[in-house]
């Protein structure tokens, strides 16, 4: 592993909430949140530009075996980039192992919790724009649409609401897909 | 001489609610008045009927051939028909949620809201995830009624509330919706502010066999920008008010079967891990 990489969190265009152990952020370019877990979310902050892979491995707590360590940043960081939190290019990852087989090892040596990033995605924002035409009002009645549509909330936006064809529940919109 | 058409009189409304300023125009003092009547049962105290200049939201209402009022937005160029018997209904409901997305100072979450010895039960959901239901069922029980629709944070994240009628199905019909006052259930509205002691993320679920998990603050908060409803619109200040929620309350989640049984349980929970814990 290519461990003397000195990784740098992005920052702009994003809204970042810290929380006591964890942090939240809202990507408002791509309309994306994401929480890092305290693992995930320790190694994010040390993406400051100054610390190689290695040094941020080195600042983890738990386990003293500076590889497994490194291996855990490297998962870490393998997801950060992959959710474009990371500004800048990072080559090699785990030595030619695969994620899973990295999880498993790394899960198994350390004690440390691993990183986790959970994602919350809001596809379809042109919705305002694509299917405002049909908008009708939040209570879900059938008789705010005309033509025997049914007004549901968007999937992408449940604040707006549209009048939609052929849906037995409103829970099945396709986000933009089901603007008539 | 040519005959002059007589001058269309167009009437006015203009009001405010948390901050947002609305116009709406109309050739009919009727539909003026169904407006105005609507709006202010919906609304109570938080909407405010004044002459306003410079207002944000303009609507112009007009009756469209036999059954329809057409409403357009100045705001989008955008023109609603809508049917006329639940156009009341249908034009509070977007003037609600234009209200939610355009707030200033406050926070509108997609949620049910009620208080139990004075701290807030949040319950988010979207249209048909059973969110009045389990209000309704909450209140029964002796919870202080807050909103079956919007759960409305200050820039603390306390909980105000927005007590309109809950909007319940008719027993005869399933499209049908009635509104019901809360004080018809025996349930007092709630006035004040109230700390935010429960989240409860729930989906109905026939067979769903109840089995909270309470999620990190900031799991919590990721599931709470989903309801979010200006989480795109002024992201920064939701998620600030999201981010001092998240810290003080429990959030959690669960499957749930009918929203009787389900309204006992989260009583329960809310009595056993929220209840004596420090208000701020």
């Amino acid at each position: 592993m290519n461990s003397s990489q000195v990784p740098i969190a992005r920052k702009e265009g994003l809204v970042i909430q810290e929380m006591p152990e964890e942090v939240l952020i809202y990507d408002l370019e791509e309309n994306k949140a994401f929480s890092l877990n305290p693992t995930a979310a320790e190694i994010w902050r040390s993406c400051d530009g100054n610390r190689t892979v290695a040094e941020i491995a080195t600042g983890l707590a738990g386990s003293r075996d500076q590889e497994e360590k490194e291996k855990l940043v490297w998962l870490a960081l393998d997801q950060l980039k992959e959710k474009n939190l990371i500004a800048n290019e990072l080559a090699s990852r785990y030595a030619g192992m695969s994620r899973r087989e990295v999880i498993r090892n790394v899960g198994l040596a350390t004690a440390i919790a691993l990183p986790v990033i959970a994602m919350l995605s809001f596809p379809g924002q042109t919705l305002a724009s694509t299917c405002v035409a049909s908008l009708c009002g939040s209570t879900g009645l059938d008789s705010g649409c005309t033509g025997g549509r049914r007004c549901c909330p968007s999937q992408a936006n449940p604040s707006i609401y549209g009048c939609f064809t052929n849906l037995g529940n409103c829970g099945v919109i396709p986000g933009t897909a089901a603007c008539p | 001489m040519p005959v002059r058409k007589p001058a269309r009189q167009v009437r006015s409304l203009s009001f405010e609610s948390f901050g947002v300023r609305f116009r709406i125009h109309s050739e009919s003092s009727q539909l003026i008045e169904r407006t105005r009547e609507r709006l202010a049962l919906v609304f109570g105290s938080l909407i405010r009927f004044r002459e306003l200049r410079n207002c944000e939201q303009v609507f112009h209402i007009e009756l469209s051939g036999d059954r329809e009022i057409e409403v357009f937005d100045v705001q989008t160029g955008i023109r609603h028909p809508l049917e006329y018997e639940s156009f009341d209904r249908t034009f509070e409901s977007m003037v609600r949620n234009r209200v939610a997305e355009m707030a200033r100072g406050h926070v509108f979450i997609h949620a049910g809201a009620v208080t139990i010895e004075g701290r807030a039960i949040i319950l988010p959901g979207r249209s048909f995830a059973g969110k009045t239901t389990l209000v309704k069922a909450l209140v029964e029980r002796g919870a202080v009624y807050y909103s079956d629709d919007f759960a409305v944070l200050d820039p603390e994240g306390r909980v105000l509330p927005f007590p309109k009628p809950l909007s319940v199905r008719r027993p005869d019909g399933e499209r049908e919706y009635v509104d019901v006052e809360a004080k018809a259930l025996g349930a007092a509205a709630g006035r004040d502010p109230a700390s935010c002691g429960l989240v409860f993320l729930s989906q109905y679920d026939e067979k769903a066999r109840w089995a909270p998990l309470t999620l990190s603050p900031a799991e919590g908060l990721l599931r709470l920008i989903e309801h979010t409803v200006p989480v795109r619109t002024n992201t920064e200040f939701s998620l600030k008010v999201l981010n001092k929620l998240a810290l003080r309350a429990i959030i959690a989640e669960s499957r749930r079967a009918d929203a009787d049984a389900a309204a006992i349980k989260i009583i329960n929970y809310f009595n056993r891990l929220v209840i004596g814990l420090p208000r701020d």
